[in-house]
């Protein structure tokens, strides 16, 4: 079984429960899933959805811990909560976690296709996708074209996949769909 | 303390006085909290207009460009959803004043 974490701040809607007494549901359960759903959630923060976002990772988990409508003090930590779902999840539950590297990669199966996930800058682009917050100046580089090619200035492609698939790295992070049952939540760290 | 100690900082920067205001909505304050002195999520603090600062903040994301949550002191949809269309103008503001506290000397990078 698989480790994840959810990190939850001071202040957020989650943070006055237990969640190893009341589980977790996404904040929309009836809306339907797809991959669409699951872009905007991770590049656009719409988090109003039917999927629960979680880390593979503590220490992401600890970073959104810290930062709830207040930022966590002494005396008034986050909580970070250590969750496995079963594989296969257990008769009468609906929850399926997805991978968004997987799923954005394998809805673009043809690498011959002219729309691609790719972008056209240069080696230094990635960086500015991965921290747009301090290396933004990576992102407005002119992209680059052979000899000879006429053809308007402009930055590098960036698409939503592509901001899907980095950000998705950047944080560990899936999405699972349904609900989280209270006894898969095992532990909860409090952090400040 | 051990060589492995990690200092975890409260930071913040100061936004009065960069205009960020939304009818009765004034953002005064980023503040994050990391080891490393560079913010990716920041708590924005603000003032109501007649009720002085509020007890509880809304997150930005920098990286993302957008804001988590709601402002829900009965400052209206109207409101929340201007503040969501600035989230640029905003997040530009708090890169801006983080770059000034470091040149500044105001907050120090790790060596």
């Amino acid at each position: 079984m698989a480790r994840f974490y959810k990190g939850i701040g001071v202040g957020t809607h989650l943070h006055a429960m237990d969640l190893r007494v009341t589980g977790i549901s996404p904040r929309m359960p009836t809306a339907a899933y797809s991959v669409n759903t699951l872009m905007q959630h991770i590049a656009r923060a719409t988090t109003t959805s039917c999927c629960i976002s979680l880390t593979r990772s503590y220490g992401i988990a600890v970073w959104y811990a810290r930062h709830g409508k207040l930022v966590s003090a002494p005396g008034m930590p986050g909580h970070v909560y250590e969750i496995e779902i079963p594989d296969p999840a257990p008769l009468g539950t609906t929850v399926v976690v997805h991978d968004p590297v997987s799923e954005v990669s394998s809805s673009y199966p043809n690498p011959l296709a002219p729309s691609f996930y790719y972008h056209d800058g240069d080696s230094d682009f990635l960086l500015g996708v991965v921290n747009p917050s301090h290396m933004k100046r990576f992102l407005q580089k002119p992209v680059m074209h052979p000899p000879g090619t006429a053809a308007t200035p402009r930055r590098p492609n960036l698409s939503i996949e592509l901001e899907t698939v980095v950000r998705a790295l950047r944080d560990a992070e899936v999405l699972a769909e349904g609900d989280i049952l209270p006894a898969w939540v095992l532990q909860r760290h409090d952090v400040v | 303390m051990s060589d492995t100690h990690i200092e975890i900082e409260t930071r913040s920067v100061n936004l009065d006085g960069k205009a960020l205001a939304f009818g009765p909505v004034h953002f005064v304050r980023a503040e994050w909290r990391e080891q490393y002195p560079a913010p990716h999520l920041v708590v924005l603090r603000y003032w109501i207009d007649g009720k002085g600062e509020a007890p509880l903040g809304i997150r930005l994301d920098l990286d993302k460009q957008a804001i988590l949550d709601e402002i829900d002191d009965d400052v209206g949809p109207d409101i929340n959803r201007a503040i969501r269309a600035s989230v640029v103008d905003i997040s530009d503001a708090v890169a801006h004043e983080y770059r000034t506290a470091v040149r500044n000397g105001l907050i120090k990078l790790p060596l």
